[in-house]
């Protein structure tokens, strides 16, 4: 969500210019207020509607700014998302990992026997959840409520710190590209 | 009521679209045959258009959309993985984990947004290895079979083991992450320089090449291999946990060496370590299938998951295996499991009874678009081709027979495209197998490869048994079971040919005729069969046919209809594009042929710029 749609319908160029406008207006009215100037307000408000109202009307005029805004946000969200994802791994995963909980899926190791598994098969009911279990109807709920359901029922609370980490990835991760799927190829995840 | 079900396989690799109507299939095609791009993981848009189209319906008469997997449970299995390998892995967390935070938590997002506001049916979500387990079980010809899915990697299974009767299936023993033969044969296919999920097929081409020397080492370092073909890997010689490559420094140490690098000289060592996976995973599929017939006690076998396309191991199976008859998903992997997953509703969810076909209900796997004989004569007016119409299909046939038995290469475009990674004689490259140049022709002035595999015999099905080591009628319909050349048509090996045989240069080796069919026969004498019937195959029957009359020869070389790294034609277009940048000398497109010779020199195209959109596999 940080780098915007491109290339862009008209509406997104409004769009952009209108929130561009009211920074800048917030930012105006903020500094006026401060420097304790009369008419802070008014003035902001006016500053807005004159900065939006030609961009409004002649959108086209916005592009290059809405593309130098693009390349201005890709390294910045490239530079983000390191940092969150440095933070959430070294943070979360280490900490978890030193409360010592295993892999509790891996079968333990044997000496003689099989390590064939016994298994289940889904029970009808749960073919429209995204986990193995019966959650309310997650399908068509926002991904949050299905997340925070599934760490719920599966017992792996932990995982409910990533929850501000991947609302915030979803936000800045600059590469939207269906290429990026290529790069776990090995990793096969 | 009529009711649709949708099925959908994506975001990893091999991305597929499938349409069943009241537990009939209508359509399946991968997303990479639309978008020309191998293995296109991303949503299936294009293969949904045409299952839809096919199906005559829009996305509001879904009853039903399915995907594959269970994502949260993968997911699950994606920060246990991490959790345990933490603070290590980190590089790999920062490929995977926006991924994740992007699309794949959002994949009800995704698919409804695909579909669009007019879809108002129910979503599911099957289980990875039961969607593999249908694929292989209800469209099988068995009412009952035993089941068995060889994967790389689902949700934590690896592999399962069951049974189906009826319309029901049962997996009742599974592997898990990460031990896992799909990922031990990847490893072996990265550590060999090739490409994992896609190269898997040229290490099990090379393996007859070498012996397999490591075979023991594997067994005593790598894998502690059970009786019931069950087993455990020894995770500290692999990487793929928490890594970017699938192996670790102390695979490399043990194999005297680092991985060799792509396209480089292939030396015997990658011979004898293709020979000695190849040993291996045969070991742990004919283990595994004579557990699971002592479980089942059941005469059939299926099998799916992306080891199934393993033919040599299914050739093992099939000649020694306990079970009577061996079915194999012709879309055993990923792609695969959009219809599996659709038939799991059907059967699992409705619970719907299942009529098993005498022969399958695959339809030959022909289930993508097919293009009539007015779409390809108005594309064909419309770029200024020279062409000829033969409404005569017995006419059509002969021509193209001649032209086969001239040694000429024939781009053949007929019917329906086919679901799954094989070209079964719908979007085909053919020639004459008896040809000792058609293999290098083929090789280098058609797939622009220099390749050490021979290409793949299609045969009269009521030859089988004559050519091949195979019983009589013996089915082999996708190109899934490799076997030995009969002792009656093989060659004996001259001295000179002898030494040619000794050549480091595999290319050399493999242009030594090993038997009266050079163009498809193995250096070890192996084929990978597929049989041509006329209720599977029809016309394509039917030219073989002609072409058995006028040579006596039951068996034509069959290579898919695309150069290296491209995705098989779908369209009109993309067979005349491949036919125009190569030397393929004819194109059938339905009933219309074009000679290479006849067309405007303007419109040839650059092989090297056509090369240039694909990168190699």
């Amino acid at each position: 969500m940080l780098i915007l749609p491109f290339p862009p319908r008209r509406a997104f160029l409004r769009s952009f210019w209108l929130a561009l406008s009211l920074s800048v207006g917030i930012i105006y009215g903020l500094f006026l207020a401060l420097t304790h100037l009369l008419d802070w307000w008014e003035t902001a408000v006016l500053v807005t509607v004159a900065m939006a109202i030609p961009g409004v009307i002649w959108s086209q005029m916005v592009i290059g700014l809405y593309r130098f805004w693009n390349r201005l946000m890709l390294p910045v969200g490239c530079g983000i998302c390191v940092a969150l994802l440095g933070l959430c791994y070294f943070t979360v995963f280490v900490v978890a990992r030193l409360s010592k909980i295993s892999l509790h899926r891996v079968p333990p190791t044997s000496t003689t026997g099989s390590f064939w598994i016994p298994r289940g098969i889904l029970a009808p009911g749960a073919y429209a959840y995204q986990c193995a279990f019966d959650t309310p109807k997650t399908s068509r709920h926002h991904w949050v409520w299905t997340y925070v359901i599934w760490v719920k029922r599966s017992g792996h609370w932990w995982a409910v710190c990533l929850l501000p980490f991947l609302m915030l990835l979803a936000i800045i991760d600059p590469d939207r590209s269906s290429q990026h799927f290529q790069a776990n190829i090995y990793t096969l995840f | 009521m009529t009711t649709h079900i949708l099925g959908i396989s994506a975001f990893y690799h091999d991305a597929a679209a499938a349409l069943v109507r009241d537990g009939n299939i209508v359509a399946a095609a991968q997303e990479e045959r639309f978008t020309r791009r191998k293995h296109d993981p991303s949503y299936p848009r294009n293969a949904i258009a045409y299952c839809l189209d096919e199906g005559g319906i829009s996305a509001a008469e879904l009853d039903y959309v399915v995907f594959y997997e269970k994502p949260l449970v993968k997911f699950e299995r994606l920060l246990e993985t991490y959790r345990a390998f933490a603070p290590q892995g980190f590089e790999s967390f920062r490929k995977a984990f926006p991924l994740w935070a992007q699309y794949k938590l959002h994949i009800p997002r995704e698919i409804r947004a695909g579909l669009g506001s007019n879809f108002r049916g129910q979503l599911c979500f099957s289980d990875h290895h039961e969607s593999h387990a249908a694929s292989a079980f209800f469209p099988s010809p068995f009412e009952e079979a035993a089941i068995l899915t060889l994967d790389a990697v689902g949700e934590w299974s690896t592999s399962s083991i069951g049974v189906g009767r009826g319309n029901h299936i049962t997996l009742t023993y599974e592997m898990r992450f990460p031990h896992s033969l799909g990922m031990l044969y990847s490893a072996f296919t990265y550590y060999t320089g090739f490409k994992v999920n896609s190269g898997e097929y040229k290490l099990m081409g090379l393996a007859p090449y070498g012996q397999p020397v490591y075979a023991e080492v594997i067994a005593d370092k790598l894998v502690d291999l059970r009786d019931d073909g069950s087993f455990s890997l020894d995770m500290s010689y692999f990487n793929y946990c928490h890594g970017l490559t699938m192996t670790s420094e102390k695979f490399h140490r043990l194999f005297g060496g680092p991985p060799r690098l792509p396209e480089s000289f292939l030396t015997q060592k990658e011979m004898d370590l293709a020979a000695s996976i190849q040993v291996v995973c045969e070991e742990v599929v004919l283990r595994a299938a004579r557990h699971v017939h002592r479980l089942t006690g059941t005469g059939h076998l299926v099998l799916a998951g992306g080891v199934a396309l393993n033919c040599v191991a299914n050739g093992r199976l099939l000649r020694e295996g306990p079970f009577d008859r061996v079915w194999v998903q012709p879309a055993a992997g990923d792609a695969g499991g959009a219809l599996g997953a659709a038939l799991l509703v059907w059967h699992h969810l409705l619970g719907k009874s299942r009529y098993p076909q005498a022969q399958d209900s695959l339809q030959g796997a022909f289930l993508g678009p097919a293009f009539s004989n007015g779409e390809i004569g108005l594309f064909l007016d419309a770029v200024g081709a020279r062409y000829e119409y033969i409404s005569d299909e017995r006419q059509l046939l002969d021509r193209v027979a001649c032209v086969l038995g001239q040694e000429k290469v024939v781009g053949w475009f007929h019917g329906r495209m086919e679901y799954g990674p094989r070209a079964l004689g719908a979007r085909s490259i053919i020639g004459d197998a008896r040809s000792p140049q058609m293999q290098q022709t083929m090789n280098l002035k058609i797939k622009f490869r220099e390749s050490f595999r021979p290409f793949a015999p299609c045969v009269l099905h009521e030859f089988v048994d004559n050519v091949f080591e195979m019983r009589p009628n013996e089915e082999s319909p996708y190109m899934l079971f490799v076997a030995p050349v009969r002792a009656t048509w093989r060659l004996p090996l001259s001295p000179e040919n002898g030494k040619r045989m000794q050549d480091p240069d595999l290319r050399v080796r493999v242009s030594v005729p090993r038997s009266k069919v050079p163009a498809i026969t193995h250096v070890d004498y192996s084929a990978r069969i597929q049989t041509v019937d006329p209720e599977r195959h029809g016309r394509f029957y039917r030219l073989m046919e002609h072409f058995y009359e006028l040579t006596g020869c039951p068996i034509i070389v069959n290579t898919s209809f695309n150069i290296r790294g491209e995705p098989i034609v779908c369209t009109p277009e993309d067979a005349y594009r491949c036919f125009m940048a190569t030397d393929i000398d004819c194109l059938v497109l339905e009933n219309y042929l074009l000679m290479k010779e006849a067309q405007p020199p303007g419109l040839l195209q650059d092989a090297e710029a056509y090369k240039s959109q694909f990168s190699l596999d």
